[in-house]
């Protein structure tokens, strides 16, 4: 019979396999950018660096982006960093829950006189997410099943990414200037009379045309109204 | 030459024109995206028996895809 600490042993090993499998499948892209090697490398780094405090193993990884920020190795990568944050809220949003599109019914029953106060919001697990260099390519050629031959050139410029889920399809959209400013707005839980206040550019689109094809494309999924503020 | 609306007014007309859309409220009942028994929605529950041994042996070298990504100062500005 193996000794006590052998067999606990076995468990540690386990488990840390487990935890840098979650790793492996959480982040593909860095998988493919760094190699088999690296990342079994850079798990075993992971390990010591910390611990979870979830119990569960979704949200392993959260501390995975500034893990790397700080690890030198990869130092010469300087967009694995943000690459590794896209994944990141890639994961959260693919396993947000599903909902509902907004509820226009209940929009209705809402007094004008508290339009001001609605506040829309984004997806569950939706998130806005702006990078020096260009992830979406370097996301899209890495999750492709076969190789790409393509060249990802850094100076091609950054970039700024809405990630959110749709149904059981997760996506990453490319807001306009005017999109990311009201996006940015509305994740901050602008109320609505406000946010019409605000002087963006809305490049010749008004408020009225925003609106629903927002609502209906499945940017703004819900509302609440902005609790009153006594005088 | 259309006047600017006020806030206000931009306010009631945006809302009035998403409320005459008349858009059904779907209230979809499909299966989550993600499953939250076991880990992310991709993991099988099957973990490594082992993992790999003596970490400090590893030559840090990235040998991935990343040899395809060119350019760049590689600092963050």
């Amino acid at each position: 019979m193996l000794p006590a600490r052998q067999r606990i042993g076995a468990y540690h090993t386990s488990v840390d396999g487990k935890l840098g499998r979650s790793l492996e499948q959480i982040y593909p892209v860095r998988h493919r950018l760094v190699g088999e090697n690296f990342v079994q490398a850079m798990a075993s780094a992971i390990l010591e660096h910390g611990v979870s405090r979830s119990p569960g193993l979704g949200d392993y990884g959260a501390a995975f982006p500034a893990f790397l920020s700080t690890f030198r190795p990869v130092q010469s990568l300087a967009y694995l960093t943000d690459v590794a944050r896209l994944e990141w809220l890639w994961h959260r949003a693919f396993n947000a829950p599903d909902q509902p599109r907004l509820n226009l019914e209940a929009l209705a029953r809402v007094p004008p006189e508290h339009w001001d106060r609605l506040v829309f919001r984004l997806p569950a697990g939706a998130a806005l997410i702006a990078s020096d260099y260009p992830i979406h390519r370097i996301w899209e050629i890495n999750t492709i099943p076969t190789p790409s031959h393509d060249v990802i050139d850094l100076d091609q410029g950054g970039i700024r990414i809405l990630v959110w889920g749709d149904g059981h399809s997760t996506r990453l959209d490319l807001p306009s200037e005017t999109g990311w400013q009201l996006l940015q707005a509305f994740a901050s839980g602008v109320p609505f009379g406000e946010l019409c206040r605000q002087d963006f550019d809305h490049s010749g689109t008004t408020m009225a045309e925003l609106l629903p094809v927002w609502v209906q494309c499945g940017w703004l999924r819900d509302f609440v109204l902005q609790e009153e503020v006594d005088p | 030459m259309n006047t600017p609306q006020t806030p206000r007014a931009v306010v009631n007309t945006a809302i009035t024109g998403l409320l005459a859309l008349g858009l059904v409220a779907a209230t979809s009942s499909e299966a989550l995206a993600g499953m939250n028994d076991c880990g992310t929605s991709k993991h099988s529950c099957a973990g490594k028996a082992t993992v790999s041994g003596a970490p400090e042996e590893w030559v840090y070298v990235p040998q991935g895809t990343c040899n395809k990504i060119v350019g760049g100062t590689l600092k963050k500005s």
